[in-house]
């Protein structure tokens, strides 16, 4: 196992340099770039910007520049007035060796939009709060979808079945940019119970945790509904049975264990979705998270946040879908890494 | 009944009648602290901006500046005129080119302090209180320009300070730049040309005092709200980043006849999208809101929220622009009948249906030297059937064809969004229907948009123009004069660019009327450079609770609202 999991973080290291290799030049392919406006700037200024942000050296120098200050710890001796060209992740003071030295590690660069504030801050002050309501909303949707499959499953073509999946289908065609407004209205301007956008307590999580998981419960109590019903007609259920097991037993101890390894399958992919923002979500209830950098960092061109915000998205998911490998193996016997 | 029973009631009746004073105790509280919740949309624009003087770019951005520091000299809201702001009065030399500003000598820098909850006076290291001088004004103007900065805005004010341009390129230094402190609250600016409209520069957001020892101490992050400091009618209370801004009431700032004391204890901003805006509006919740245009009509049709609702100029101009280098858009007769066959009423009462208002002419309509709706009612282009297809006729024959289908193939191109999809078309169907031509339409990008048409402009292009101060000259000279980077059109013409030349630098405001006037009949109406197609206006509900003032100028002066009774 141990050898298992060093093998994939190593594996992990080489997926994140390829996906920051593409990225990079990808988002350099295409026309325009972070000083293009509707009123465009004077050449000067633009000439000006460029050098401040090193954009006019060689895109392979720019390449190197950028994942060194990434990759390359560095010792500071003296103290770094705050800027956004030298922002560090990791700051550990190291007093033996004078009162202003530091080690520092893992500068993600300035924003170019935003022009006060670097990728870390922007990774600091909005990742928790799409970490909050991502992992709300996987909630939400696990305890929604896995119950309404296995009841699906086990009523198999009744009415339950049949209402199920109703919901279900209900959850995956109406996206939330209907059901967001449609709960703000009902339980905001209307019945006054709840907050209609903004952060900050938990009573602000409701409303959205509830409209984005449900969209996912959908695609989960599908999933579970289906390889539940194909599990129960696996050889192993009928020799349980047949060895004179309750059908309570059954489905908990051997049926229903089996039957999450699609569900666990999907919930990788879904938790780094979710938990590293929802931009439409976000924008419909007006919460601070990190879901809007994705999509404005594109039209804006931001390289520094482009690039952040893809290799936050490649760590989660390549993180998400290691840990649901190790589950596979708690789940199902037959599967053993080595 | 039973006593335990009547007990435990009497109990409940003790809890909400506890509660209800609680409620009470906050109602007074909440109505003793007048504090205006209203939204601002960020979302598409930059996320969140730097609010920062010499960076800040977007309207958003400078709507919060304007409250939290005060120019030199001050723009109305109601009038775009230009009043005294820091600077209490001023002269201007015989040649025009040395403004001297006397300023206000009570003004003190401040910050909001979060443990005493009280705004408070900046002082320096031997403990006195730090007023704002002219050597700030000295430090914002030249961090502006410093070519380090890299400024967005820094172009618009550097060629009215001498050497501006050429310290922002590098080519001069700092001490060179044509400005200099008389004495503490004495400010000479010289400018290295003659020009009416450069008052209205100096008060811009890019030439304001700025605290150089603040910058010093805190480096990039002085720009959140608890190292800020400040010297306007408001201070920053908060900053919640894509979340909320409120800024609150500086009790030091003086109060003059332009900028008065605020009524208001604070102002909420909240980030919101306006859909969301408009939802917690009708909660109850926010006083101010910007409603989405789909919700116009029924705004309209409503009551009590058609009396809530107000639609006033902003400063942006949108139009069709033809490339007169590609065919058959070199021909007079073709641009004209492509012009004429707008029906821009349509547009904006059957389309876009948001309040927008059709466009005759280019410029923005009240600003100075523009010409005005009443005093040209017949300036301009608008829809007319007939004529496009006379000068259609004109035109082919002119071009020697026989039918419009032998035409090139035509493309109108513009960014991608659902708005300008929706506009376009609506237009490309009111070109087939009035000259029978199919007009490709081509989306593209939006970013990738900007740097298309900078180079190469497809046959017809959307482009839109927001001025940077409401001058005339911001529309006719710096985007349409020929040699403008701004003009995508290519067009040159010699009695245009000698009447922009010559309005530039006029004094007299009423020869400046009429140059612009004769000015845009040339652009729109006798070249058909390009196509107006409206102007923007600015949305808002406002809760009846408010008393406020009607700006036509995009930004909102808070400090002269208040909560009525």
């Amino acid at each position: 196992m141990a050898q298992f999991i060093t093998r994939r973080i190593l594996w992990m290291f080489v997926v994140l340099i390829v996906v920051s290799v593409i990225t990079f030049f990808l988002m350099r392919a295409v026309p325009g770039g972070p000083f293009s406006r509707e009123k465009p700037l004077p050449p000067q200024v633009i000439e000006n910007l460029n050098k401040k942000y090193r954009l006019d050296e060689p895109m392979l120098n720019q390449y190197l520049g950028y994942m060194g200050d990434i990759l390359v710890p560095k010792v500071t001796t003296e103290r770094i007035r705050p800027n956004v060209l030298e922002d560090y992740l990791i700051n550990i003071p190291l007093p033996f060796m004078g009162e202003e030295t530091y080690f520092r590690w893992m500068n993600f660069g300035p924003s170019y939009k935003a022009r006060s504030r670097s990728v870390n801050d922007i990774f600091e002050e909005h990742l928790p709060v799409s970490f909050q309501l991502g992992v709300v909303a996987l909630g939400v949707a696990l305890l929604i979808g896995i119950p309404l499959g296995i009841v699906s499953a086990l009523k198999r073509n009744t009415v339950y079945d049949y209402a199920g999946m109703g919901v279900a289908i209900m959850g995956v065609s109406v996206p939330v940019i209907i059901t967001g407004p449609l709960l703000q209205y009902l339980f905001g301007v209307q019945l006054h119970l709840l907050p209609i956008t903004g952060w900050g307590t938990p009573a602000h999580a409701i409303l959205p945790s509830f409209a984005l998981g449900f969209t996912y419960s959908a695609l989960i109590a599908r999933l579970m509904r289906a390889s539940l019903l194909q599990v129960l007609n696996e050889d192993y259920i009928r020799t349980a049975r047949a060895k004179g097991l309750s059908e309570r037993m059954v489905i908990i101890a051997h049926a229903l264990k089996n039957s999450m390894i699609p569900v666990v399958t999907v919930i990788g992919p879904l938790f780094a979705l979710l938990v590293t923002g929802t931009f439409v979500t976000e924008t419909i209830f007006g919460i601070p998270g990190l879901g809007r950098y994705f999509v404005t960092s594109i039209t804006g061109r931001d390289y520094s946040v482009i690039m952040g915000t893809i290799l936050l998205y490649a760590l989660v998911l390549v993180i998400s879908n290691m840990l649901v490998d190790i589950v596979y193996g708690w789940l199902d016997p037959r599967i053993r890494y080595t | 009944m039973n006593s335990a029973r009547r007990s435990l009631r009497l109990i409940g009746l003790l809890m909400v009648f506890a509660m209800l004073a609680v409620l009470a105790v906050s109602g007074v509280g909440a109505q003793d602290a007048k504090i205006l919740v209203t939204g601002l949309n960020m979302v598409g624009a930059d996320p969140d901006n730097s609010l920062d003087p010499s960076l800040s770019s977007t309207v958003q951005s400078i709507q919060i500046l304007d409250e939290l520091y005060i120019g030199l000299t001050h723009l109305n809201e109601i009038t775009a005129a230009v009043e005294p702001g820091m600077a209490t009065d001023w002269t201007i030399s015989e040649d025009g080119l040395v403004y001297t500003f006397n300023i206000l000598q009570n003004v003190p820098w401040v910050r909001f302090n979060a443990e005493s909850g009280a705004v408070e006076e900046v002082t320096d290291e031997s403990g006195a209180v730090r007023y704002v001088t002219a050597n700030d004004f000295i430090y914002g103007i030249t961090r502006t320009l410093d070519p380090v900065t890299g400024g967005d805005y820094a172009y618009v004010l550097a060629p009215y300070i001498v050497n501006g341009v050429e310290f922002n390129a590098g080519e001069a230094a700092a001490e060179d730049l044509g400005i200099r402190a008389v004495d503490d609250y004495t400010l000479e600016i010289t400018s290295p040309e003659a020009v009416g409209f450069a008052i209205n520069i100096y008060g811009l957001w890019m030439a304001r005092a700025q605290a150089s020892w603040m910058l010093d101490e805190f480096g990039d992050t002085w720009v959140e709200a608890e190292n800020r400091q400040t010297y306007g009618p408001f201070a920053m209370k908060s900053w919640n980043h894509d979340q909320d801004i409120t800024i609150v009431k500086n009790p030091f700032w003086p109060g003059t006849e332009a900028v008065p004391q605020p009524a208001l204890d604070e102002v909420v901003f909240r980030l919101l999208d306006d859909t969301a805006q408009f939802a917690e509006y009708q909660a109850g919740t926010m006083q101010a809101a910007v409603p989405p245009s789909a919700e116009i009509d029924r705004i309209k049709a409503d009551a009590a929220l058609s009396e809530q609702y107000y639609a006033g100029f902003d400063s942006c101009s949108l139009y069709y622009g033809f490339n007169w280098e590609k065919a058959p858009f070199d021909n007079v007769n073709i641009r004209k009948a492509f012009s004429l066959a707008i029906d821009r009423e349509s547009v904006v009462n059957d389309v876009t249906r948001d309040g927008r208002i059709a466009s005759r002419w280019y410029s923005r309509p009240g600003i100075t030297g523009a010409p005005t709706l009443e005093n040209n009612p017949d300036l301009g282009v608008s829809f007319d059937a007939a004529g496009a297809q006379a000068a259609l006729e004109a035109g082919l024959a002119d071009l020697g064809l026989s039918s419009a289908a032998e035409l090139p193939t035509i493309t109108l191109g513009f960014g991608d969004t659902e708005y300008n999809n929706l506009v376009a078309q609506a237009v490309q169907q009111m070109w087939a229907e009035t000259l029978g031509i199919e007009v490709q339409l081509s989306a593209m990008e939006t970013t990738t948009y900007f740097d298309v048409i900078e180079v190469d402009a497809p046959q017809i292009f959307r482009a839109a123009w927001c001025m940077d101060y409401p001058d005339a000259n911001n529309f006719l000279y710096e985007t349409t004069r020929s040699d403008s980077p701004n003009n995508y059109t290519n067009w040159s013409n010699a009695e245009f660019d000698a009447l922009v030349d010559e309005a530039r630098v006029s004094t007299d405001q009423a020869a400046r009327a009429e140059m612009y006037a004769r000015a845009e009949e040339i652009l729109v109406a006798e070249d058909y450079a390009l196509a107006p197609i409206f102007w923007y206006v600015t949305r808002q509900v406002v809760s009846p609770d408010v008393t406020r003032t009607f700006s036509s100028i995009g930004l909102e002066r808070y400090e002269k609202w208040d909560f009525a009774g």
